[in-house]
């Protein structure tokens, strides 16, 4: 049975798709069951029930001009549009819509790299083109340029920066949005807009300077519905001479302040350009490549013995003095920071000096040296590496989630509870003492005894976590309360998440709430002038249209909090 | 077979309606032989994905190299090369029966890459533990069937 999207007539619906067939070709507009299917979301937690949002069609345009046409068409007939680069938002919401009904604009088949240019390290691309695809162009062109790419690495450069996912490499490139370099956007009304430097005609510098002149608008299409992206540049990097990654580890619980106020001077004062990761071994809690399979490592870590492992339990947030003694009597660190360096040897060699003789400050406080390299890498010694870290993407990260030892029952996905707190050893140590007993219930296989933050963004730590899903609905249902507590909780003390998915979106724009909601209050006042038909992917971050706007923000809002 | 170095669009593969009863095995040994279906989709000799690091697939692959020569993909763990070098790109037309006996985590890459080029999944199940590591996987993929969908009533 065919679903049309809400508040359109069935006429009105057969005669748009029949209008986009004129536009893109009959075999690019799918309507059929199975083929609409592929648009649903792999990670979905209320998989098969009525609250999955659902696609009614998919459309796929291949060209802006196509993309221009199929939006004045959904204008006309007011079908709302809910734009997918590559699909491969997995743990955010997938290729699924925002809301149930919506067509699908996927932008596969617009997957050309449109410009690269070696001297000034910048490519522009379209929607389609995934991480692998530029590698590969870079590759194969014999370029020395390097990407920064996530894990994994098949998604779309500019879907990824559009969700402010980040990578591995130098701090410019792996925050992944502040990577762009230029933005071409079809709007509303069908109207193309480029900008920065692409407002200006015949402008060479579109991907060199971003600014452009006036207010700076790209922030309006990143995590929003304001328009439709079809082109965006990249900042790259030049592929450097060698990469070495060192750690430093410390002895005791306190040392986390002294650790975190020296990490954030080397890496403002940019001491270091790699991804920092800081682990617990002392609490079991490793963040490390190495630790998640990526990297080979030197000397496997131990296995906490089972009066570790009690001690672990026994701890306060994190800490007792006993499992303090423990770590200082078998030499297990308590905090290690593992840090990356790119460049030639000689001045990598001299920045890690530099970085240890800081953090030497610390009481107790030894480096060791890690991995070294060389670039171009040798076959051995791509063996060894994480590869995101050298810009080369890769699939390996599957093998966590999959069926395998340490995770017997494999999953079905993941929802990723994100909150970004501030970069002190305080914040740490609280979101520990406040979340800890609710991450007691974790499903084992993400569990930690103490909850480490990533450092994918400079100035930040965002504590990322999986929390597994399976083929149950139960568990699902339980999955999903879990999610809504830490949410919760974690807002009433100023930590909000950073991304969220579609269907949790409503709740966390909720969260967001200075000026009694006055930021959701000027994107919807934005939203209402730029799409005054709500075609563009209705309620994605929570910004709906005008037409029936609260009462798809209330049911938005009842199913994540918990109603029925 | 590298990938396609200009990436002017590739025909993504057009839409397909799965034919019922796609259930022969080339891991098992059966070549479906196919009558050219209305809309004229060539025999393709079937693509058999190997990961070398599993025993039983290094053994199917040393019973199928002589038969399929080229068409046999070895790659060890890791798929994604296998992919890139051998199907990304694949004009719809020319896309192969694939089928696979790998890890888990390769299997899952290969239908979501396979799912994003409009294949379908035809074959998909567990086939024991690998040194009790990885769980290992079974699968085809094909796009059996060539008919459009009817015209909405």
């Amino acid at each position: 049975m065919m679903v049309v999207p809400e508040g359109v007539a069935s006429s009105d619906f057969k005669a748009a798709l029949s209008e986009f067939r004129q536009v893109v070709g009959s075999d690019w507009v799918f309507d059929s069951e199975e083929d609409v299917a592929l648009y649903r979301d792999d990670y979905s937690p209320v998989k098969g029930q009525p609250a999955e949002r659902l696609a009614s069609a998919a459309v796929a345009p291949q060209s802006t001009e196509e993309v221009q046409a199929v939006v004045r068409i959904a204008n006309r007939y007011r079908i709302p549009l809910y734009a997918i680069s590559t699909g491969r938002n997995l743990g955010y919401g997938g290729a699924a819509p925002a809301a149930s009904g919506t067509v699908v604009l996927d932008l596969k088949r617009m997957n050309r790299v449109l410009k690269i240019d070696e001297d000034r390290c910048f490519a522009l691309v379209e929607p389609g083109v995934s991480y692998f695809d530029l590698y590969r162009h870079i590759q194969e062109r014999k370029l020395k340029l390097w990407i920064d790419c996530p894990d994994p690495g098949w998604g779309s450069l500019i879907g990824n920066a559009l969700d402010r996912g980040c990578g591995y490499t130098m701090p410019h490139l792996r925050n992944h949005w502040e990577a762009r370099a230029g933005m071409e956007v079809v709007l509303a009304n069908g109207e193309v807009l480029r900008t920065g430097m692409g407002a200006m005609p015949g402008a060479g510098s579109w991907q060199d300077y971003r600014n452009g002149y006036g207010p700076i608008v790209d922030g309006l299409f990143s995590q929003s519905n304001m328009g439709i992206v079809t082109k965006m540049g990249f900042w790259l990097a030049p592929e450097p001479q060698g990469y070495r990654a060192c750690t430093i580890n410390f002895s005791r619980y306190a040392d986390i302040h002294a650790l975190i106020k020296t990490l954030n001077l080397v890496e403002n004062g940019r001491l270091f350009s790699g991804m920092p990761y800081l682990s617990s071994p002392l609490l079991n809690s490793y963040m490390t490549p190495a630790s998640l399979g990526m990297e080979k490592m030197e000397r496997p870590e131990p296995s906490p013995t089972a009066e570790h492992l009690a001690l672990i339990a026994a701890a306060k947030v994190g800490y007792s003095p006993e499992l303090e003694a423990y770590g200082l009597k078998h030499k297990i660190a308590y905090w290690s920071l593992r840090i990356g360096f790119y460049g030639p040897a000689e001045v990598t060699a001299a920045q890690w000096a530099a970085v240890k003789s800081l953090f030497a400050a610390i009481p107790g406080a030894t480096a060791e040296d890690g991995i070294d390299v060389t670039l171009p890498l040798t076959p051995e010694s791509r063996e060894i590496i994480h590869e995101a870290e050298l810009g080369i993407p890769s699939l390996k990260i599957f093998q966590l989630i999959t069926r395998n030892a340490a995770n017997p029952a494999g999953s079905a996905g993941h929802i990723g509870f994100s909150p970004v707190i501030p970069r002190t050893g305080e914040a740490l140590i609280e979101i520990n003492r406040v979340l800890g007993p609710i991450l007691a219930e974790m499903q084992t296989g993400w569990s930690s005894g103490f909850l480490m933050p990533h450092l994918y963004w400079e100035r930040s730590f965002v504590c990322i976590i999986g929390l597994l899903l399976s083929e149950d609905p139960d568990a699902n249902h339980k999955t999903i309360e879990l999610y809504r507590a830490l949410v919760t909780t974690a807002a009433k003390h100023g930590w909000g998440e950073y991304r969220t998915p579609v269907m949790f979106q409503d709740f966390v724009a909720a969260t967001y709430a200075f000026g009694d909601g006055a930021m959701l209050r000027f994107q919807e006042t934005i939203k209402d002038a730029v799409d005054p038909n709500g075609i563009l992917s209705p309620g994605r971050y929570g910004i709906w249209p005008k037409a029936g706007r609260e009462a798809n923000k209330q049911r938005a809002l009842d199913f994540a909090r918990g109603a029925k | 077979m590298l990938a396609k170095t200009a990436l002017r669009s590739t025909p993504m593969t057009r839409r397909a309606i799965l034919a019922g009863g796609i259930a022969a095995t080339v891991a098992a040994g059966a070549v479906p032989a196919r009558a050219s279906p209305p809309m004229a989709r060539r025999f393709m000799t079937p693509l058999l994905f190997v990961d070398t690091s599993l025993p039983d697939a290094a053994a199917l692959a040393q019973l199928w190299q002589p038969i399929l020569g080229s068409r046999l993909v070895r790659y060890s763990h890791d798929i994604t090369a296998a992919w890139y070098d051998h199907l990304h790109g694949t004009p719809d037309e020319n896309w192969p029966v694939v089928a696979g006996l790998t890890t888990a985590d390769s299997a899952f890459c290969m239908k979501k890459l396979a799912q994003g080029n409009r294949l379908r999944v035809v074959l998909d199940e567990e086939a024991g533990w690998h040194r009790r590591d990885s769980a290992i996987r079974r699968w085809i993929i094909d796009r059996a069937g060539t008919n459009r969908p009817a015209a909405l009533a």
